[in-house]
């Protein structure tokens, strides 16, 4: 079998696995995805800087409250805020750029599950397509940066047994993982303190939303 | 890394596995009796009252080593029985509107997660403070150990008692119709 015929079958699988997803979640649901995730992708491109502008005057605003902005020696605080590093530099703006996007499509995604939603989409075929379209749309924009896991991922061509180059790849896809934590902690460590908790209180009202109220409240 | 980071993290993941089988309605209650719990921890530790109590302690001819190790499982074991009556008995339930699907699953593991982190957090934190109590840690931390001390709920805020925000802020959200 030539490595070609490989590659077009591998790609085949991965299209029937975004087919199979759109046929589960409807036309409506695929369409709103595809549209979140391209768009998403075109306006960070073209104004990302604007919500890098934006996250790192946050930043300055919590170290203003933290150095007592709202009743402090007004001079002091200028100094302080002044002084203080901004959340996102030119070195994590490709990255922060690239997570803000995962967020928003991860957040369609969950969004666009809900079975209201997903019942709205009549046609299936229709549905079906538009999985495949964003299937071909996650592997352009994607694939490009794979290019860590991609000479791991070649080793499944050699003759170091069956097993070897998918090891290979794990090995690697854990070391990235590790590493990308790692980035991340470095990052937040940056962050003030009343960053953290807006973050975590954030968080857990993003959960408990869904599913407010009491059970007896709803007899 | 160390045995003891390993033991934390494996700790917090065991929390995290909870959190995926009993979903977030039902974890998400014991997250405010456990924040809520961490708050006036730090508020006794600041105003003093474990202090106070180790000081009494000292009245019974005990040595240094012996207050810290009582004042270490007292208050260790204070909170894990807090932590095991909350799992057992009844708390604020977010049940009445569960979540459904990918959403589900992932915000259990993420409440999970986050009641592992400061179950295991706190019991780190206290043996931290009171020295490793019974030769719990033979040798110096390592240095993910020594920067995961700094993440440690008692430490991630200037004060404990701010963990009262995000536990009164799923209050409301609890009450909420």
């Amino acid at each position: 079998m030539t490595f070609e015929l490989q590659s077009t079958l591998a790609f085949f699988l991965y299209l029937m696995f975004f087919g199979w997803i759109g046929w589960r979640r409807g036309e409506v649901s695929e369409l709103i995805l595809l549209v979140m995730v391209l768009g998403g992708w075109l306006l960070l491109q073209e104004a990302g800087s604007v919500f890098v502008t934006l996250t790192n005057f946050v930043g300055k605003f919590f170290t203003l409250l933290q150095s007592g902005g709202l009743t402090g020696d007004a001079a002091e605080v200028l100094s302080a805020v002044s002084a203080a590093p901004n959340l996102i530099t030119s070195a994590n703006r490709e990255a922060f750029l690239f997570l803000l996007w995962c967020v928003v499509v991860a957040l369609t995604f969950v969004v666009t599950s809900d079975p209201n939603l997903m019942k709205l989409g009549k046609n299936r075929w229709l549905g079906l397509l538009l999985g495949l379209l964003n299937g071909i749309v996650f592997a352009a924009l994607l694939l490009p940066l794979l290019s860590d896991l991609l000479p791991a991922a070649a080793r499944w061509e050699s003759n170091e047994g069956a097993l070897a180059g998918l090891t290979t790849l794990l090995d690697r896809m854990l070391d990235l993982l590790w590493e990308g934590l790692l980035a991340l902690r470095d990052w937040l460590g940056v962050l003030p303190t009343t960053g953290w908790l807006l973050l975590v209180t954030l968080l857990l009202i993003l959960i408990a939303w869904p599913m407010r109220g009491s059970a007896a409240g709803k007899k | 890394m160390g045995p003891i980071e390993i033991f934390f993290l494996t700790v917090v993941l065991i929390f995290g596995v909870i959190g995926l089988v009993r979903g977030s309605a039902r974890e998400l209650g014991n997250s405010i009796i456990l924040m809520f719990v961490v708050a006036i921890l730090g508020l006794t530790g600041e105003l003093g009252w474990i202090d106070r109590l180790v000081t009494r302690l000292e009245i019974f001819g005990t040595t240094e080593q012996q207050v810290q190790s009582a004042s270490f499982v007292l208050i260790s074991t204070l909170f894990l029985l807090i932590v095991l009556a909350s799992y057992q008995g009844r708390t604020f339930d977010f049940s009445s509107r569960p979540a459904t699907g990918l959403w589900a699953t992932l915000s259990g593991l993420l409440a999970g997660l986050l009641n592992g982190y400061l179950c295991a957090g706190t019991v780190w934190h206290y043996a931290d403070l009171y020295a490793y109590p019974f030769n719990a840690l033979s040798g110096p931390l390592t240095a993910t150990g020594q920067q995961l001390l700094g993440l440690l709920p008692q430490a991630i805020f200037p004060t404990p008692m701010m963990w009262a925000v995000p536990a009164t802020a799923l209050m409301l959200v609890r009450i909420l119709k």
